[in-house]
């Protein structure tokens, strides 16, 4: 009982030297504490570190920039060799890479393998990743209200070829409005990158 | 504003804006203060994104006067800032990357403040007055800014706006003054609570 006690207390400790060396960005210290916590226990702390630290973040208890940080850290995890899970890019018309970078390092920091279409994407292009790689997650990101209509016309040409079941939806950017009544185009519901990473980690995970 | 003739281009180069970033303004776009965890790591990257700052950002403003009625203002870094940061985040150097996106976002707003003056003093020497200042996707149509696209591209060729209305480099913006010949208050200086921009992170005013 004491021995489980102990070694109770000691988990802890290491869970809480991890989440502070995250939080303060600190990759080195993370390497150090994987090595000595075992990939795989490190690697469920840092599961629960980053989605408190995400809910954090979407609710405005945190700032993005310890998000940011922690990914950067979180990189000290290696990435494991599988097929990408997800594709993302920005829109065709969103000549932005900013918001695509940003996802790149959301979806790195957690473990997602993903692949990077680029900028200015057109809609085909994230469907053969669908078609011929499998990916399960299509992300878009989006600067203006007008990429969105790109990101419909993407959801119908799936539509078309058959291929809107096999993955999920997801648009990362700008805010807009719905008109009333008109179902959501994303499937996540929340367009805040942070919300659009979660969404896919969890159902990655599962 | 149909049918009018871009009449004169004015360019006002890197050396009117030096970079001097705001560091406190900085770390308060970026939610990093004192106490937070993450300070330190960006303070700590801090020197290296100036200077790669200084390094890639080749600022600019192209004045295009349309008659006696209109200037369409042209603020860009270049496209060196957007392509650095995305070296660094794909070398997984986010926290450099992030610095270096906020520093550039600030370095913009600084240059839309300095070139307040310059353009006044531009237009005072012509008998003209910048009235209101129309910004995109409140007074400025899309239509209007493709309008006025071409003219400003002869002038920055490496600038445009792609048909969805995102403007590239991504670390640029476009607005258009109205001129008067009576002296008025000059309307050159960004409003906040004017712009459409309602998420902006750096957004100096609520709702």
């Amino acid at each position: 009982m004491a021995e489980k006690m102990r070694l109770s207390a000691e988990e802890s400790t290491s869970r809480q030297q991890l989440k502070a060396a995250l939080f303060s960005g600190d990759r080195e210290r993370v390497e150090a504490l994987i090595r000595a916590a075992g990939a795989d226990r490190a690697g469920a702390w840092r599961e629960e570190i980053l989605g408190e630290l995400t809910g954090d973040v979407l609710a405005g208890r945190a700032p993005f920039s310890r998000l940011t940080a922690a990914a950067g850290a979180a990189c000290a995890f290696p990435a494991e060799n599988l097929p990408p899970a997800a594709c993302l890019g920005s829109i065709r018309g969103n000549t932005s890479p900013t918001g695509r970078d940003y996802m790149r390092m959301l979806l790195r920091g957690r473990g997602v393998p993903f692949l990077d279409l680029g900028t200015d994407v057109p809609a085909e292009k994230f469907l053969s990743a669908v078609r011929e790689q499998g990916v399960r997650f299509v992300i878009c990101t989006v600067f203006s209200r007008l990429d969105f209509d790109r990101v419909r016309e993407l959801e119908e040409s799936a539509r078309e070829q058959g291929l809107r079941d096999r993955f999920d939806l997801l648009i990362s950017g700008a805010e807009m409005e719905r008109e009333a009544g008109a179902p959501p185009l994303s499937d996540c519901g929340d367009h805040r990158a942070a919300a659009v990473a979660e969404w896919v980690v969890n159902r990655w995970r599962k | 504003m149909g049918g009018e003739q871009m009449e004169e281009i004015r360019i006002f180069g890197p050396e009117h804006f030096p970079v001097l970033p705001d560091r406190e303004e900085v770390f308060r776009w970026l939610g990093c203060g004192g106490e937070e965890p993450c300070r330190g790591a960006f303070e700590a990257q801090w020197t290296e994104a100036v200077d790669c700052l200084k390094e890639c950002a080749r600022p600019l403003a192209a004045a295009l006067r349309c008659g006696e009625s209109t200037l369409t203002v042209f603020l860009t870094l270049g496209p060196g800032p957007e392509d650095r940061m995305s070296e660094l985040f794909r070398r997984e150097e986010y926290v450099r990357g992030s610095l270096l996106n906020t520093l550039s976002d600030e370095m913009l707003f600084q240059m839309d403040a300095l070139s307040g003056p310059l353009l006044a003093e531009m237009l005072r020497r012509e008998g003209l007055w910048a009235g209101s200042r129309m910004e995109p996707g409140v007074e400025l149509t899309l239509s209007e800014q493709r309008r006025r696209m071409p003219p400003v591209q002869r002038a920055v060729p490496f600038a445009g706006l792609s048909d969805t209305g995102v403007l590239y480099p991504t670390k640029s913006m476009m607005y258009v003054v109205r001129l008067s010949r009576e002296p008025c208050a000059q309307g050159l200086l960004h409003d906040c609570a004017r712009c459409a921009q309602k998420s902006c992170p750096y957004r100096k005013v609520s709702g």
